[in-house]
């Protein structure tokens, strides 16, 4: 069962090609994990999944039906995306910010209804922001601010949630609570989670299914178990590392110097 | 989490919820627009109080005073109301759209090629004064067209328009500033233009410059969720389901449609397309829902409130509305900023 198709995807920006001949098939209803160095093409192929960005080339399939035969709202009820740290107005409260996860839902000539406040206070009440709903979004720490965002995208009502690197700039705490937010979405909501992570241990701990990234296209996917190996971090990271299991049974590795190989330069 | 969360509450003055002081700065800006068009109609070289021009209005008659209310200070309130709404809406949503606070009805063109147009009816053909409106219309039109021709490349992005705008002003000027300095013999005309004023407005200006208040008005309030979308990012509002490009050109044409039939009424009023939303969002936030007619009923208020001025303060000369605006409005503007950050 596959909820998100990518099939030979080419996408280039002016004259940089990032991704070429990417094929990808995200699995319904679990935590897949995007890995891959700086510069791989990891949140360029997340916009292209989510349809931000347009490939030149190659298919996304979401349910079965191209991504470009969806209307850009109807969508936006199926799939919700988290660019890295998105903006907003600085006069902009919590509940303001999730009621904008709405706007797919209504049409352009009505206010919110009251299923829209009941669903905005749901969502509020999943990602615990509801007691700082009346707070501005711009006075929040880093973590909250990432749960108020995530409470925006659940008020989309998504099947799909896909994230870029929501734990960057957090510190190991936050990053614990957003995973577990994340890892509670999926298994209570059945939401399939999509999301670029920077820190191969964790993504290994929490996410079911893992894509390795290197120079746009897919290196290599599978269970943590089959992906995280001492031979695709020193092919894709150029590091050596300690491969160990961990006692739940999911890879940990320890970095234990870079890989004997010419280092790029750059 | 640690207590400073708890803290941050946002206060208000007077009023206990975020909505009441909306709705209260809502009221105080529509007493201001008020305000100002009753004071429009009742100061002037003729003294006729409140009392009397509302006989007048209700009687419509026909004496020295009737006349005065009904032939000048009426539709020249009118007019100055309609260019200030029109601007102060025009300026609020290029903000959004171009997410750039200092996006004005300057950034798309608009004055540079209302200016142009205008100056050359001014200084080339002064017996054709009368079509200064709709050249000047048509000028401002084009310009914004060719900056949006000129940005375009694969879509649409603010940055590019600004900078385009900016290029194709500057030249627009350079031919405004040659046309000046090669008939500086009659430029007087020309300048008063370019300040920007309300004198001789009447009731042609108006039926100018009405539709296009209304229509713009109703698009920008239909556009208010969009615009509050838009103000996430462009990749959050696609992101969202919002056709990003589409509302952009939208957006973009109602807010030159704004600006342009203002400016080719009253000439090239600055200030009120840029500071006026400032000055209404400092006040009210940046929701557009609420912004964008705070911006409106402030832009009505200080152009009828400064046209007033311009007309009393050193009468019987009267000045350029623009000039009065900048005056009394960029300190105001200072002060409000001074006290918000």
């Amino acid at each position: 069962m596959t909820v998100l198709e990518a099939r030979h995807l080419a996408i280039r920006i002016g004259e940089k090609q990032i991704l070429s001949e990417l094929t990808l098939a995200v699995p319904t209803g679990k935590i897949t994990a995007i890995l891959g160095p700086n510069g791989s093409g990891k949140s360029t192929l997340l916009k292209a999944l989510s349809r931000v960005l347009k490939p030149q080339a190659g298919t996304v399939y979401f349910d079965g039906r191209d991504l470009k035969a969806i209307s850009s709202k109807d969508l936006a009820r199926r799939l919700a995306v988290l660019p890295q740290a998105p903006q907003s107005p600085p006069d902009l409260t919590v509940r303001d910010l999730v009621e904008h996860g709405r706007f797919p839902h209504r049409s352009w000539w009505k206010g919110p209804a009251a299923a829209d406040r009941t669903i905005v206070t749901w969502a509020l009440e999943q990602t615990g922001m509801l007691s700082m709903a009346e707070r501005l979004v711009s006075t929040l720490s880093g973590g909250e601010r990432q749960r108020a965002w995530i409470a925006m995208a659940l008020a989309q009502q998504p099947q799909v949630l896909l994230l870029d690197e929501p734990t960057t700039y957090l510190d190991i705490c936050h990053q614990l609570e957003i995973m577990q937010l994340v890892a509670k979405l999926n298994q209570e909501n059945g939401i399939t989670v999509v999301m670029v992570l920077h820190d191969i241990n964790q993504a290994a701990q929490v996410a079911d299914y893992i894509a390795v990234m290197r120079d746009g296209g897919i290196f290599a996917a599978g269970t943590p178990g089959q992906v995280v190996t001492q031979s695709m971090l020193r092919e894709v990271f150029r590091v050596e590392a300690d491969v160990l299991p961990a006692e739940n049974g999911k890879p940990v590795f320890l970095v234990t110097g870079l890989a004997n190989q010419k280092m790029k330069t750059t | 989490m640690s207590n400073r969360h708890n803290e941050a509450k946002v206060n208000f003055p007077f009023v206990a919820s975020r909505t009441a002081w909306r709705l209260f700065v809502l009221a105080v800006f529509a007493l201001l627009a008020v305000a100002g068009v009753v004071l429009s109609l009742v100061k002037g070289a003729l003294a006729i109080t409140p009392e009397q021009v509302w006989q007048i209005m209700l009687t419509s008659a026909n004496d020295a005073k009737g006349q005065v209310i009904w032939n000048i200070r009426l539709p020249r309130t009118l007019v100055g109301a309609l260019v200030g709404l029109n601007l102060a809406l025009s300026g609020a949503i290029l903000q959004a759209v171009m997410r750039n606070p200092l996006a004005d009805p300057h950034i798309i063109g608009i004055s540079s090629g209302a200016g142009l147009a205008g100056v050359a009816i001014m200084i080339l053909f002064p017996a054709m004064e009368y079509l200064i409106t709709p050249v000047a219309f048509a000028g401002a039109m084009i310009a914004a067209v060719i900056i949006y021709i000129l940005a375009w490349k694969g879509g649409i992005r603010p940055i590019r328009i600004i900078l385009a705008g900016v290029a194709v002003s500057a030249f627009l000027g350079s031919g405004i500033s040659a046309l000046m300095i090669f008939y500086s013999d009659r430029v007087h005309g020309a300048l008063m233009w370019m300040v920007g004023g309300l004198s001789a407005r009447s009731w042609p200006h108006l039926e100018i410059i009405l539709p296009y208040s209304l229509l713009g008005g109703v698009l920008a309030l239909l556009g208010a969720t969009r615009l509050n979308v838009l103000q996430l990012g462009d990749d959050m509002a696609r992101g969202l389901g919002l056709q990003v490009e589409v509302t952009r050109i939208a957006m973009t044409a109602v807010a030159a449609l704004l600006a342009a039939s203002a400016v080719s009424v009253a000439g090239l009023l600055g200030f009120v397309g840029l500071i006026v939303p400032h000055a209404a969002r400092l006040m009210i936030g940046s929701d557009y829902r609420y912004l964008l007619p705070a911006a409106a009923l402030l832009g009505i208020g200080v152009v009828t409130i400064s046209d007033m001025l311009a007309r009393t303060v050193l009468a019987p000369v009267e000045l350029p509305v623009g000039i009065i605006m900048a005056f009394v409005g960029a300190p105001f503007f200072l002060y409000l900023l001074r006290r918000e950050v």
